[in-house]
């Protein structure tokens, strides 16, 4: 620790961060715009300058810029000393010169940096006597609206895009004050961190088209901490509504999981909340008149009492849910609504985490990782928010050493990124086909999934000789076998990194026997594996049989009356199989949200919330539970999931839920029953919970309209809902201060109106939150043991003539669910078609756009090809789940039907 | 090439790589007080002395013939007569530093004068020179040209890097300083053109020769570029100490005033450093004659003095209009500012703003006040000196001439049909006056 | 020839100088040719940068083409826009305005009937004006393509523009 002296108090302050982050963690308001906490300095707008003074004699001092100073012991600096006040008001005073005034009609306005940073310095009066700079703006998109004249120049944008993201269509143009932040012509934005520069952008240059549709302020909406549900990462995010309608989706700061940053699928991926597709009503085939709760709960008992009945629980479906599925039908009767390769798939991975030596990583240990290897993972559509964090780690080895050589420290972004130039710590990526993360790689090789495994069990066996020796691998694989297994040994944090990607669990089980194989030689290694749905690890852990073997009980008739939560089967089985089953069944009761090919077939459809509509608690891939909390009540019939099978369970009779009427409830129940989950009732506070006999306010305390925004259907006000659920309040009573971190349902300090005011809440600048990151990991690997390697002898990857091995394949945009519903998000989404080795499509004469026609389980299908050049030859990828794609259960051989040769 | 071997060309290279260590030629350098000759005067030695060298990472010398500041043009003219002594002060220099692969930045504009450069360095490597293993001394050294694209900036040396690593001119944040991560992160010295001519002859008369030549700290000679309204605008090698007032008026430099006008105003040292009217030019605030040195063109502070910058001289007669002249800088500077940290990028627009309409008539008196605002919050606070640059003219103007700002404001009229004229800058001040 | 329907490559003469030029920076950093290569380019195609010509260029260093882009609009050299086929830089800077740069410049404007930014309607001139181009003691110049035209006059001025008409090919840099 350091002694700062700032206007002549001494404060104790960490030692080696800058003066900007020691002042903004000491509570200064200090303005500022192109210094980022997750991003640097670089010293460009000169707006957070103080003066600095020699010693205690120094009277004159002189301005520094306190983000590009380092902290050092006995320091003096003044932040109120006369010509740094007024420095700082001059340089808004030239950011205002040919920043616009249209706040009031500025989407920014209300939560805008620039407009609390100029409210800061005090400037107010106007020299400049000249017309004001204009610029013609692009169209970027789905995502972003552009409106270059209130550009302030920070550099920001780039710095997140280019540098930070990777994105390769951001960059900046021309010289003096007339820089122009853009594309080099109109188009989409494409890097998938794209709407990040909404929050990054300090004014209304970048901000949410998504939003722009449906327009509020921010202190206009009710908001509340909410998990996106687009991937097992369970990135922190903030869900905003007005008049029933979800209106923002933004980040919610995590140190340990998300930091600033979301994905696109997750920020743009929330209109189906909205969409004309969502199940509103209560649906009973045959019985329009149902329309209400009561009778449908009544209805539905009946059907239920009526035979033996078995329930398919859902890995996007929260944990209360499924286990309200599961006490309502019982135990044996619970099916996972999952495809059976990825029951396997997520049953093995969870198998190898509770049982191995290994944890999976947080975010800032993916980004400190020294050493990193993917086996078979295409981690920007299984997991995007993991490449952003794997960029950062890259640089960081190299940039290290340099802050050391140079003595420059690590927060000098643009000395440390100009320094390292290209240069980059090991990263190896290993997948069928190119990927995203290539562009971060030392070196990538294309395989097979099966020999992805057998160059990861030759890696495991370099580090450890106990693992099983590959045989037959070729020159170059025992090359690079030798080469990675030496610089996985040197590093000090590898990480290796594998999933349900590639279908495969010979290569999970590949990246375990590495990872195994290093913690044995001594290494801080970390394992991460993905699993494929916001819920699909407490899926996992709860229990629950295969899919198929539901499909078994009907057809053999030991059930006939099937419950399904929140599921689409159509996505998790083949057509005919899901047909069968569902004709079969003599009543089939749906929980859902958006009406899908399943929802035709029910019997009974009953409107379950949305995340916005709905609290629960979901596992991410790493083990970390975490809490979401409904954003706004909607009209209708529309509850929880987990409330309307307590509700049936109550009508049918069935007391096991009985004892159970709110979350809390549940909670504390599953953490009690089911020792895996113990842990959940601590990570968030009680719905009792108050502080200063208040509970949280979802409104900011400047909500507007609320007596006056419904006068139009009734002049006199409602009564607002109460939450019974949790600790937050559906209104702007309550308190406003700073709430325990799982329960920030916005961020906003006084002066501080935009996402910046994140500094307010951690206990240091940059994290953590204040009382801690939010959520708990449950799942750490037993006492450290002898690992028992997976490893056996296989055979190389066979290529078989007039058959393909076919894998699925996902997007970002385009293969979840939900997020296509946003038009923005399908609009990106890929072409459905295989994907082949151009070799292999020529030897069948095949060229890009034809079509293929071939057999998989007995059932015939036709789909169009396109060809890449580094395809292993003998496979080829199909996008799963993505529109106009039948659900195949890949990966699996396919049998190609003889192409007619002219 | 013939002809520069036969006045006793590269024998400099000769005796370093054959008879001196790297750490020899250095000593020699520090030892001639050689200051840096592109406009800041940093003595050569001491930051030679400060290159880094850790193991297995190559480092580079960058010779910075980027030479845009308005009033120099001494670079051009000598790599036009002279190429050689270039490239032999950039073999010496390459040799002292320890750098194999050294590059000549030139502006994009002077591509003839590439050509020139090119024929030369392909001349010296014929002569083995350059190349591998040169004159058997086991060094080598690769020397390349790389043009600039029109930028002044580009002459601030970490812009220059940035260029010549194939980016945009924008200045780098020091430190860390190119010494310890210039070239694609590689220590880099970037050194003047004429600078690095300097240190052939240093090397092979000695340091301590060359620092007999001049004055006190500011040792050698020193190419001066004088243009204006003078009878003989061109390059003149003086040897630092020369005072102004022969500079002037000696029919050996630029031989008085042209049309036998009268001396108005001098910008000595490139557009950047501060303009002074004739009386303080010639003479300091305490009556001595100034000389050409950068001690003594410095006498007096920014109050009343100024700097030797680059050496571009630039004389304004009776007629020259200070204000225009002025504005004319700062849209210079707005122009080539990178756009990079505010101060500079949104004060030169609106300085050029304010100084044109000042010029056309439209100015207010609060514009001069706001101009000295602007100016001083700008200096000092920016990321690289093209900040102070732009705003000691603007500064230096007002300070000495404010009288002329006003009379534009007072008669916006007037001030378009005629020019303020001398008044009485060209008369002696009183020392208590001009502190007044 | 009209570039749009011209086929963007360089000859191989060209090609051979852009990979000899390559071979100046250390392996990995060709990005560093980036200003040499676009002045070839510049010189190649009509002395002017069009965004195929970029992207041709990004190409052959292997970046991506907005680091082209954006490089290229930093710099004053580079056209952006197709020019005529003498590019008439005018300096206006201090030095040479002290010696008549403005009354050259007006000149110009008047007997082309042009002002600065524009191309007269024949394709043949652009009028530019630029910043100090280091002659600031032969002011006042002017510089078309790699040639600089010092102490000019309004009439040696005419002259010049004659000269040109007369010759009546692409003035470049390089």
């Amino acid at each position: 620790m350091a002694t700062l002296f700032i206007d002549n108090a001494p404060y104790q302050v960490k030692e080696g961060k800058n003066l900007l982050e020691a002042c903004l963690s000491l509570g200064f308001d200090l303005p500022y715009f192109c210094w980022h906490p997750a991003m640097g300095s670089v010293g460009a707008c000169r707006q957070c300058a103080v003066k600095s003074f020699r010693d205690e004699e120094d009277t004159r001092g002189k301005l520094v810029m306190s983000c590009m100073e380092p902290v050092r012991d006995q320091a003096r600096i003044s932040i109120q000393d006369a010509e740094a006040v007024g420095f700082r008001a001059g340089i808004i005073e030239w950011l205002m010169t040919n920043h616009p005034h249209d706040c009031a009609v500025c989407d920014e306005g209300g939560s805008c940096h620039l407009q609390d940073m100029t409210v800061m310095t005090g400037h107010n009066y106007r020299r400049f006597r000249f017309n004001k700079r204009t610029y013609r703006n692009q169209d970027l998109g789905p995502f972003l609206n552009h409106e270059m004249n209130r550009c302030i120049h920070c550099y920001r944008c780039i710095r997140f895009y280019k540098d930070y993201a990777g994105g390769k269509d951001l960059d900046a143009m021309g010289a003096h004050n007339h820089v122009y932040f853009g594309r080099s012509e109109d188009g989409v934005l494409e890097n998938e961190f794209s709407g990040n520069l909404a929050e990054v952008c300090p004014t209304g240059v970048f901000t949410d088209k998504s939003l722009k549709q449906h327009y509020t302020r921010k202190w206009d909406m009710t908001h509340a901490p909410s998990l996106c549900q687009g991937c097992a990462m369970g990135c922190n995010i903030i869900a905003s509504e007005r008049y029933g309608e979800l209106r923002q989706i933004s980040s919610r700061f995590n140190g340990e999981v998300n930091g600033y940053f979301i994905c696109d699928r997750g920020r743009f991926g929330y209109e189906f909340v909205n969409s004309e597709d969502r199940i509103r009503e209560i649906g009973v085939k045959g019985k329009p008149e149902i329309k209400d709760r009561d009778s449908l709960l009544r209805t539905a008992a009946a059907r239920i009492r009526e035979g033996s009945v078995l329930g398919i629980g859902s890995p996007r479906a929260s944990l209360e849910s499924n286990f309200a599925l599961r006490k309502l039908v019982g135990e044996d009767n619970f099916y996972h609504g999952v495809a059976d390769t990825e029951f396997d798939l997520v049953n093995l991975t969870l198998r190898i985490l509770k049982e191995g030596t290994v944890r999976t990583p947080t975010l800032p240990e993916i980004e400190s990782a020294d050493a990193i290897l993917i086996l078979g993972e295409d981690l920007i559509n299984t997991a995007p928010r993991m490449v952003l964090a794997l960029r950062q780690a890259v640089r960081r080895g190299p940039g290290e050493a340099l802050s050391a050589r140079m003595n420059v420290p690590l927060w000098q972004d643009a000395a440390i990124r100009q320094a390292i130039q290209q240069d980059k710590a090991p990263l190896f990526s290993i997948t069928p086909y190119p990927v995203r993360q290539d562009e971060l790689a030392t070196k990538s090789l294309y395989e097979s999934p099966d020999d992805i495994s057998r160059i990861g069990f030759a890696i495991a066996h370099a580090i450890d000789p106990d693992v099983t020796e590959i045989k037959r691998l070729s020159d170059e694989e025992r090359m690079w076998t030798a080469h990675m297994a030496a610089v996985l040994l040197r590093a000090e944090r590898p990480l290796i990194i594998s999933g349900y990607g590639a279908g495969s669990e010979a290569v999970i089980k590949s990246a375990a026997d590495v990872a195994w194989a290093l913690k044995k030689s001594g290494k801080d290694v970390r394992l991460s594996l993905t699993v494929p749905e916001c819920n699909s690890m407490g899926l996992a852990m709860m229990g629950g049989h295969r899919l198929e073997s539901a499909l078994d009980a009907v057809a053999h008739g030991h059930a006939d009356t099937v419950i399904i939560l929140e599921n689409d089967l159509y996505r998790r089985a083949e057509k005919t199989l899901v047909d069968e089953f569902l004709q079969k069944s003599r009543h089939v009761i749906l929980l859902d949200q958006v009406y899908h090919q399943t929802a035709e077939e029910a019997d009974v459809i009953i409107p379950a919330g949305t995340f916005a509509e709905a609290d629960g608690t979901l596992i991410s891939g790493e083990g970390r539970a975490q809490r979401f909390y409904q954003v706004f009540v909607p009209d209708g019939p529309v509850q929880e999931s987990w409330r309307w099978l307590q509700q049936l369970a109550e009508a049918c009779g069935n007391r096991t839920l009985s004892h159970l009427r709110i979350l809390d409830d549940f909670v504390l129940e599953i953490a009690k029953t089911c020792p895996q989950f113990e842990g959940i009732e601590h990570i968030a506070p009680p719905s009792d919970f108050r502080i200063g006999a208040q509970k949280i306010a979802r409104q900011p305390h400047r909500y507007s309209g609320r007596t006056a925004k419904e006068a139009h259907i009734q002049v006199s006000e409602r009564k607002p809902p109460s939450d019974e659920d949790s600790p937050l309040s559906f209104t702007m009573e309550g308190y406003h201060g700073i709430p325990p971190s799982a329960v920030v349902p916005f961020f906003w300090a006084p002066g501080w109106n935009s996402i910046q005011s994140i500094n307010k809440y951690q206990i240091e600048v940059g994290g953590p939150l204040h009382d801690g990151d939010p959520g708990r990991r449950l799942i750490e690997p037993g006492d450290a043991h002898t690992p028992v390697f997976f490893a056996e002898q296989a055979a190389p990857f066979p290529i078989r003539p007039d058959c393909l091995y076919l894998i699925p394949q996902y997007a970002i945009f385009g293969t979840e669910e939900f997020s296509v519903h946003s038009p923005g998000i399908a609009s990106r989404s890929p072409a459905a078609a295989i994907t082949v080795a151009r070799a292999d499509a020529d030897s069948w004469g095949l060229r890009d756009g034809d079509l293929l026609e071939f057999q998989f389980n007995g059932q015939e299908y036709k789909l169009a090809i396109q060809t890449n050049q580094q395809y292993p030859r003998g496979m080829g990828t199909l996008p799963i789940g993505l529109k106009g794609v039948p659900f195949m259960d890949l990966p699996g051989w396919i049998r190609l039907k003889p192409v007619e040769r002219s | 090439m013939e002809v520069y071997r036969k006045q006793g060309g590269y024998a400099a290279v000769e005796k370093a790589l054959k008879t001196m260590t790297p750490d020899e030629v250095l000593e020699e350098v520090k030892k001639s007080g050689l200051r840096g000759r592109g406009g800041a005067g940093f003595p050569t030695g001491l930051k030679w002395s400060f290159l880094a060298k850790p193991e297995g990472v190559p480092r580079y010398l960058v010779c910075n013939a980027d030479e845009s500041e308005p009033g120099t043009f001494k670079d051009r003219d000598l790599m036009v007569r002279n190429p050689h002594s270039l490239i032999e002060g950039m073999i010496v220099s390459s040799f002292a530093l320890g750098a194999n692969t050294s590059y000549i930045y030139v502006r994009g504009e002077l591509f003839y004068v590439i050509r020139i450069l090119e024929k030369a360095i392909s001349e010296a490597r014929e002569k083995g020179f350059l190349g591998k293993n040169i004159l058997g001394s086991g060094y080598d050294l690769e020397l390349y040209v790389q043009p600039g694209g029109g930028a002044y900036i580009c002459g601030e040396e970490t812009a220059l890097i940035e260029s010549l690593e194939g980016k945009r001119g924008n200045p780098r944040i020091k430190p860390p300083f190119p010494a310890v991560s210039g070239v694609w992160g590689c220590p880099t010295v970037v050194n003047n053109v004429e600078t690095i001519a300097a240190t052939s002859w240093i090397v092979q008369h000695g340091g301590d020769e060359y620092a007999k030549i001049g004055i006190g700290r500011s040792t050698g000679t020193k190419l001066i570029s004088a243009c204006g309204n003078i009878n003989k605008p061109g390059i003149y090698e003086i040897e630092l100490g020369l005072p102004v007032e022969e500079f002037i008026y000696s029919d050996e430099y630029c031989g008085g005033i042209a049309g036998g006008k009268r001396l108005k105003a001098v910008v000595a040292g490139g557009s950047s450093v501060p303009v002074l009217p004739a009386n303080l030019i010639l003479k300091t605030m305490a009556g001595e004659s100034r000389l050409m040195s950068y001690e003594s063109l410095a006498e007096g502070g920014f109050v009343s003095g100024t700097m030797l910058g680059s050496g571009g001289f630039i004389v304004m007669d009776e007629d020259a209009c200070i204000v225009r002249n002025t504005w004319n800088f700062t849209r210079f500077y707005h122009h080539e500012s990178c756009g990079q940290c505010s101060p500079c990028r949104e004060g030169t627009g609106w300085m050029e703003k304010v100084l044109h309409r000042i010029e056309y008539g439209h100015g207010k008196m609060s514009d001069i006040d706001l101009l000295v605002d602007v100016a001083a919050k700008i200096e000092g606070n920016t990321i690289c000196p093209l900040g102070d640059a732009a705003a000691w003219p603007v500064g230096s103007a007002i300070r000495h001439f404010r009288d002329e700002f006003e009379w534009h404001v007072r008669e916006p009229r007037l001030s378009q049909e005629r020019n303020y004229g001398l008044a009485g800058y060209a008369d002696p001040l009183p020392v208590q006056a001009a502190e007044a | 020839m009209d570039i749009d329907t011209r086929e963007i490559r360089f000859s191989a003469e060209r090609l051979a100088e852009v990979y000899e030029i390559i071979g100046r920076y250390p392996e990995g950093r060709q990005k560093s040719a980036l200003l040499p290569v676009l002045h070839i380019a510049q010189a190649e195609f009509d002395n002017w940068l069009s965004p195929e010509v970029m992207d041709y260029v990004a190409d052959l260093l292997g970046i991506q083409p907005i680091e082209v882009y954006e490089v290229a609009s930093f710099y004053t050299m580079f056209n952006l826009k197709p020019v005529g086929k003498y590019v008439l830089e005018v300096c206006r800077t201090g030095p040479c305005c002290l010696v008549g740069a403005e009354k050259l410049q007006s000149h110009l404007e008047t007997k082309l009937g042009i002002k600065p930014g524009e191309t007269t309607p024949d394709g043949m001139f652009t009028l530019k004006t630029v910043e100090c181009l280091a002659a600031c003691g032969f002011g006042p110049v002017m510089q078309v393509g790699a040639t600089y035209y010092e102490r000019l006059t309004p009439e040696k001025a005419d002259e010049l523009l004659e000269q040109f008409r007369k010759e009546n090919k692409r003035a470049t840099y390089c």
